[in-house]
């Protein structure tokens, strides 16, 4: 509906960035005076005489499960954080407002290589459990301060009002709290979400296997780094696309109220 | 329920909000006593402590001092609290309906919850409670594409479905166009007229007049003036109730 109501000049004015980018990109690659060969990167992708996919697909496999899991578990770690924030007894509340700090102000790469060098060497994890922990912590960090935000800031008269029904407050979060600060909380976090897939290339690092560690062996082999990166950045860039497409959907699916009738 | 308890009592209350910079004393040694289908009307300046009152028998505000009984029971515990927040139900200024919700999933929401009722009966008594304040057609709106008189019908409706044995009005038509006050009020006289036991806070005081048998005038957080209804409002006695009667013939009607 936001697309409709804008001005033309808005067209005009992408139009005009589209032409100033392919421009830039054509004119780079003319003084660059460099003979591109996409066709060459086909066996990273399938290998035709196994016939098993290559090690863009694997890479792609790597940040998919990486990026999910870190998703999913940060996400618990980051509303239950945040919760504790909210609503917490003081000793939890600077609990987590330390874990909070800690991962909000620190490199994430610095934090990458403690926990891959220092932590998983104390514990027996593996390289990708390390990945994942700090992925999932960094990005928790992030969401439990967007879910204190947003509970801050929430309008406190329905939650007023289904008090002064008699309903308790387990069922208050449940049926009203919550719905309306998740509404409120999806494009933001949406947004940590795409920046999380983005990151999840640092774990290349710790010799993960993702995209970018993919990407580093492809060039390795074939010399053809314009090719390999500019492909691997398409990659990123429609995962990143679906996955901010689906929260808008969601989104919207939460706000039926919003939608004109 | 032995008739001569009173529905609500309060007794030396007092509310203290404290802040960094400040502290308010929004109540100061309340004492307030209402009869069983008895409708109270609490008048008073702004800021005068009418909302912070409601609250506090609805249970929404702890108080500082002093106790509040609804038919006998005081508030003791956070479990008294809320067996006696289910006697009683709130329309508030500003409806406060939930705005994920459709209007008829709004009432249907709390008798859902609280009572052992299938969804389906929930969903009846939403939808009879609908139509009887006159919204049948738009049971399936989301508040906000309703009007404020209709947003606050479906609010009233709301509080009626959980059979409240007390209904709490804080200002119920002041956030409306005038023109839309009169549909709010004739349903709250109505409700009035079923013997509903009710507190209106209201500056309309024709309706005061009409609905209710006393009325309390609040000041700086204290009960300056009560007694009944047409008594207080032709004779009131306090140097400050003639000048707030006073500066409501300006700007509201009577
Ligand atoms: N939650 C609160 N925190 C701090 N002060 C409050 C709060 N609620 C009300 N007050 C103060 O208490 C006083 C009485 O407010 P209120 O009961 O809302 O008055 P009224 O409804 O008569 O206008 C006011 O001075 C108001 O600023
Ligand atoms: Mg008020």
């Amino acid at each position: 509906m936001h697309e409709q109501k804008r001005s033309p000049l808005w067209s005009i004015a992408t139009s005009v960035l589209i032409a100033l980018i392919v421009f830039s990109l054509w004119r780079g690659f003319h003084t660059l005076d460099y003979q591109w060969d996409f066709l060459s990167l086909r066996e990273y992708i399938w290998v035709s005489e196994s016939g098993t996919p290559g090690l863009l697909l694997h890479g792609l496999w790597g940040t998919l499960w990486v990026s999910a899991l870190s998703i999913v578990v940060g996400s618990v770690i980051g509303v239950a954080a945040g919760l504790v924030l909210y609503a917490g007894n003081s000793f939890a509340q600077n609990f987590a407002r330390f874990f909070v700090e800690i991962f909000r102000n620190t490199p994430v790469l610095v934090q990458l290589y403690v926990m891959y060098f220092v932590v998983a060497s104390a514990f027996q994890l593996s390289a990708e459990q390390a990945g994942i922990a700090t992925l999932s912590l960094f990005c928790g960090a992030y969401i439990a301060e967007l879910v204190r935000g947003t509970l801050l800031n929430l309008e406190k008269g329905p939650q007023d009002a289904a008090l002064s029904l008699g309903l308790t407050r387990l069922q208050i979060a449940r049926h009203v709290t919550a719905p309306l600060a998740l509404r409120r909380l999806m494009p933001s976090l949406v947004g940590q979400y795409v920046s999380l897939v983005k990151d999840s290339s640092l774990v290349s690092v710790i010799s993960i296997v993702e995209l970018t560690k993919s990407a580093s062996n492809m060039v390795a082999i074939s010399f053809r780094s314009f090719e390999v990166w500019f492909l691997v950045a398409v990659v990123y860039f429609v995962l990143n696309f679906i996955l901010s497409r689906c929260g808008r959907w969601i989104e919207q699916r939460m706000s039926a109220d919003l939608q004109p009738a | 329920m032995n008739h001569h308890t009173p529905a609500i009592e309060l007794i030396d209350v007092h509310k203290i909000f404290h802040s960094k910079t400040t502290t308010t004393h929004a109540l100061a040694d309340v004492h307030l006593q209402m009869k069983e289908g008895e409708v109270a009307c609490l008048i008073g300046p702004s800021g005068s402590g009418k909302s912070t009152c409601l609250r506090t028998i609805n249970g929404l505000e702890t108080i500082t001092r002093g106790a509040i009984k609804l038919f006998g029971t005081p508030y003791s515990s956070a479990s008294t609290a809320h067996a006696l927040r289910r006697d009683t139900a709130m329309i508030f200024q500003r409806f406060e309906l939930f705005p994920h919700l459709t209007a008829l999933e709004n009432v249907a929401l709390a008798p859902r919850l609280r009572e052992p009722i299938s969804k389906a009966d929930a969903l009846e008594r939403a939808s009879e409670l609908l139509s009887s304040v006159g919204l049948s057609a738009h049971r399936d709106k989301f508040p906000r594409m309703l009007s404020g008189g209709q947003q606050q019908r479906v609010a009233i409706a709301r509080a009626l479905a959980v059979r409240p044995r007390i209904l709490l009005c804080d200002e119920p038509t002041s956030a409306l166009d005038p023109e839309l006050v009169d549909e709010v009020l004739e349903l709250l006289k109505a409700i009035a007229k079923g013997g509903m036991t009710m507190v209106v806070v209201t500056h309309e005081m024709r309706f005061a007049r009409q609905v209710s048998q006393t009325c309390h005038f609040f000041d700086g957080g204290r009960v300056v003036e009560s007694g009944a209804t047409q008594t207080l409002l032709d004779r009131p006695q306090t140097p400050r109730l003639q000048a707030f009667l006073s500066s409501l013939q300006g700007t509201h009607r009577r």
